[in-house]
């Protein structure tokens, strides 16, 4: 079973059939950034996670085998091939739509355990960039913020991974 | 977006000599770190309620309280006779605990923070049982490196050549602290291996806090700390509690660690305090 989390707002936008998929639709608050909603999203799909004070993930047959987090629409066409080829992540795999820096990316799945920890990182990321990169270099045409949360899963031990 | 900073203080652990020891405890966190939120976990043994802690905090910003069961703690369960997990031979059973305390409140303190605008400098880490008085506090213009992911526990042991670190007690920055309280779903010492216990649950930390590349600062700050208030201690803490003698209750230390589990029983009846508190094997 897979389980994501996606901003409400892209409830239009997702066209395809996900099988054997539960989605946690999360109301995220346009006016705040992209990192602190991709935060919220792996919150919520963590409290979901912990019932009767257990939690999920840490039995023996984990009903979850691969979480994600949509954040824009980009390539959301692909989520289905990604679920697929990704059926069973290992702990500390994660696999962004893409790599390439001059390409943005919207989604990110993985394993549960990769998905929730890069996504609470996330929200020192405003932080570390304002301290580490206070300018951003205006030449560059990609977006950003999705290649620092590329960045992040691998300063946080993470196997990173890219579907195309 | 403009946030408010706070510091926030973690309690968390069996509550022990807590009731003893909590007016100090609460002064000197609260005055250190500036009126911080604090986040409060304590394992549900008999020694404290929701309801007393509840009291113990009303004075200050307690944001969480919790008074969990002991049994939830560890991947897969414990077996029936408490000696590990089921899915290892070994098991580091007090790592593991200490870990999944940590992720509870961790939950709650990044609920807290989306839902207020809060980002948080540092987060004090302490067990309840505690004699505390302070440290050096870090100096944010001293340090002239990113704040945000230093700690202050040490993380080498040079006169034993390995990976050790002091203790769970400790301060860390907003990075370090999400990455030490997500240690509980690292799979270093899980995926893929019979046998947990390879190391100790000291160097177990350090060695994550290696591999999560959370840094010790150049210039080094201490925390709140202090030594441990056993049950046998007291009553000397209690008539000497603005003039105790270190090396007195090192040797009341001493003696409770050689003590034999009756002992221990009677002085926890005397005090009022859970022997689950010290006695359990899980």
């Amino acid at each position: 079973m897979n389980l994501l989390a996606i901003p409400s707002k892209l409830k239009n936008n997702l066209s395809i059939d996900l099988p054997n998929t539960e989605i946690l639709w999360v109301d995220c608050d346009r006016s705040k950034t992209i990192f602190e909603n991709v935060t919220r999203c792996g919150l919520d799909i963590e409290l979901s996670l912990i019932v009767d004070g257990k939690h999920l993930l840490w039995t023996n047959e984990p009903k979850y085998l691969t979480a994600g987090i949509v954040w824009n629409d980009c390539d959301i066409d692909n989520l289905k091939i990604a679920l697929d080829k990704w059926s069973n992540p290992r702990g500390d795999e994660i696999v962004f739509n893409q790599l390439h820096v001059q390409f943005p990316r919207g989604w990110a799945i993985g394993n549960p355990r990769s998905i929730i920890k890069w996504a609470a990182c996330s929200l020192t990321l405003e932080r570390l960039v304002a301290s580490c990169f206070p300018e951003p270099k205006k030449t560059h045409s990609f977006e950003y913020p999705t290649s620092r949360l590329v960045w992040l899963a691998y300063r946080i031990g993470l196997k990173v991974y890219g579907l195309q | 977006m403009v946030y408010n900073n706070k510091n926030c203080v973690f309690i968390r652990g069996a509550a022990r000599t807590w009731n003893y020891v909590k007016q100090n405890s609460i002064s000197q966190l609260n005055a250190y770190w500036n009126n911080p939120d604090f986040y409060v976990l304590m394992t549900d043994n008999g020694t404290v309620t929701e309801e007393s802690l509840q009291q113990d905090f009303k004075d200050v910003n307690c944001v969480s309280i919790k008074v969990i069961s002991h049994n939830n703690i560890v991947p897969f369960g414990i077996e029936s006779n408490n000696a590990g997990s089921q899915q290892w031979t070994d098991f580091s059973t007090n790592y593991w605990r200490v870990a999944w305390y940590d992720y509870v409140l961790e939950c709650e303190k990044r609920k807290y923070q989306l839902e207020h605008d809060i980002r948080y400098n540092f987060t004090q880490y302490i067990r309840p049982d505690l004699l505390l008085s302070s440290g050096n506090k870090p100096e944010v213009e001293d340090l002239y490196q990113d704040i945000h992911g230093i700690i202050s526990d040490g993380v080498y042991n040079e006169d034993s050549d390995s990976f050790n670190s002091n203790d769970i007690v400790y301060a860390a920055g907003s990075r370090s602290s999400i990455l030490m309280n997500y240690r509980y779903f690292d799979t270093y010492y899980t995926d893929g291996i019979p046998n947990q216990v390879v190391i100790g649950d000291h160097a177990k930390i350090a060695e994550y806090m290696f591999r999560n590349f959370i840094t010790y600062p150049r210039k080094q700050f201490g925390s709140p700390g202090g030594p441990f208030l056993r049950p046998n201690h007291i009553e000397y803490y209690l008539n000497h509690q603005t003039d105790y003698d270190m090396a007195e209750l090192d040797r009341m230390t001493t003696e409770w660690r050689f003590m034999g589990d009756e002992q221990k029983q009677y002085y926890c009846d005397l005090f009022n305090i859970s022997k689950l508190d010290f006695l359990y094997k899980v």
